[in-house]
């Protein structure tokens, strides 16, 4: 099972944002983490079968709550919220990686490798 | 009800095809496998067991019994279990009205119905050699399946996988010649089941009139 925690726990690696007060707080990355369950769900409807019917939504109260879906896919999601926290950054050099990472997501769902 | 048969686990399948498979998940592999062993049986009519019925004085149909772990394909014999060893004949159509007396046809409306050409006066009891399938997403499936049909039936999950699009083991192809393969398995046990698995007696006796 995927869990929310351990996937904010590893955006924020990749963001370098783990010191308080953080740049994006938890409210936001989860924001980007339920848009990211919604693209999986349209992508790969596969990975849903154990949990079939609405996307959870994860909140701060259910952080920790894991998430039927397998963990072989929770770096993906890693990936979403990473890419999304940097297209909400105006900056060019944030722009390209912004991109891959979210390329990166459906890579991750859609091909072997 | 049905004979009490050896089951097996379908958890070595499913192992099998998740490491074959990057990207899969195990619901999903569940749902081929349980699709392909449905549709294998149900091509094949292999696998077979007894079903012990008693048929009521007075009624000429039965409901055939869906016992969690497999439920009715067709009839393929009945006989009398109660000493005579007679056999009924079975029909294509429905025989007509029926008539007072021991039933000697019998014909299937529908996958777990049987209807007969006599209406006893006295309870019957028939043991019918069905062919059966496993229920979807049964925790076990027949010892018989998994232990002689094991190739048709990945084949046949195989295929289903192979054949899904933008999904990180989609092969439409190689999908197609697995399908094809499950299909052409299918029909050999077919074959096979129907010759009584035997290779050379006569798989067919007299009808008791005869």
């Amino acid at each position: 099972m995927i869990r929310p925690n351990v996937i904010l726990a590893q955006a924020r690696e990749f963001l370098q944002d783990k010191v308080q007060p953080y740049r994006f707080s938890d409210d936001t990355l989860l924001l980007y983490l339920n848009m990211g369950l919604k693209d999986a769900k349209r992508i790969r409807p596969d990975l849903f079968l154990a949990i079939w019917g609405p996307v959870p939504n994860v909140t701060t109260g259910n952080l920790t709550t894991p998430i039927d879906i397998e963990e072989q896919f929770e770096n993906a999601f890693a990936m979403f919220v990473v890419g999304a926290a940097e297209l909400a950054i105006d900056e060019f050099t944030q722009d390209s990686r912004a991109v891959i990472m979210s390329q990166r997501f459906v890579t991750m769902l859609t091909t072997a490798t | 009800m049905y004979v009490t048969q050896p089951l097996a686990d379908i958890q070595p399948l499913i192992v099998q095809l998740l490491t074959e498979n990057n990207g899969t998940t195990e619901a999903g592999v569940r749902s081929v496998l349980y699709d392909a062993m449905r549709d294998f049986c149900q091509r094949s009519l292999a696998v077979r067991c007894d079903d012990q019925e008693t048929l009521a004085a007075n009624t000429s149909a039965l409901v055939l019994p869906q016992d969690g772990t497999v439920e009715p394909v067709k009839v393929l014999k009945i006989r009398y279990a109660d000493g005579s060893g007679r056999w009924l004949v079975p029909q294509d159509a429905h025989p007509y009205v029926p008539v007072v007396g021991d039933p000697r046809r019998f014909y299937q409306p529908a996958p777990d119905q049987v209807v007969f050409d006599g209406k006893p006066q006295r309870d019957i009891p028939l043991t019918l050699i069905t062919a059966v399938k496993p229920v979807t997403l049964a925790a076990q499936i027949p010892a018989s399946l998994y232990n002689e049909h094991f190739e048709a039936i990945i084949a046949g999950a195989r295929g289903r996988l192979w054949t899904q699009k933008n999904r990180p083991y989609s092969s439409t192809q190689d999908g197609n010649v697995q399908l094809r393969r499950a299909i052409a398995m299918a029909g050999e046990a077919r074959v096979r089941a129907e010759a009584g698995n035997t290779t050379g007696a006569p798989a067919w006796q007299y009808p008791f009139w005869a």
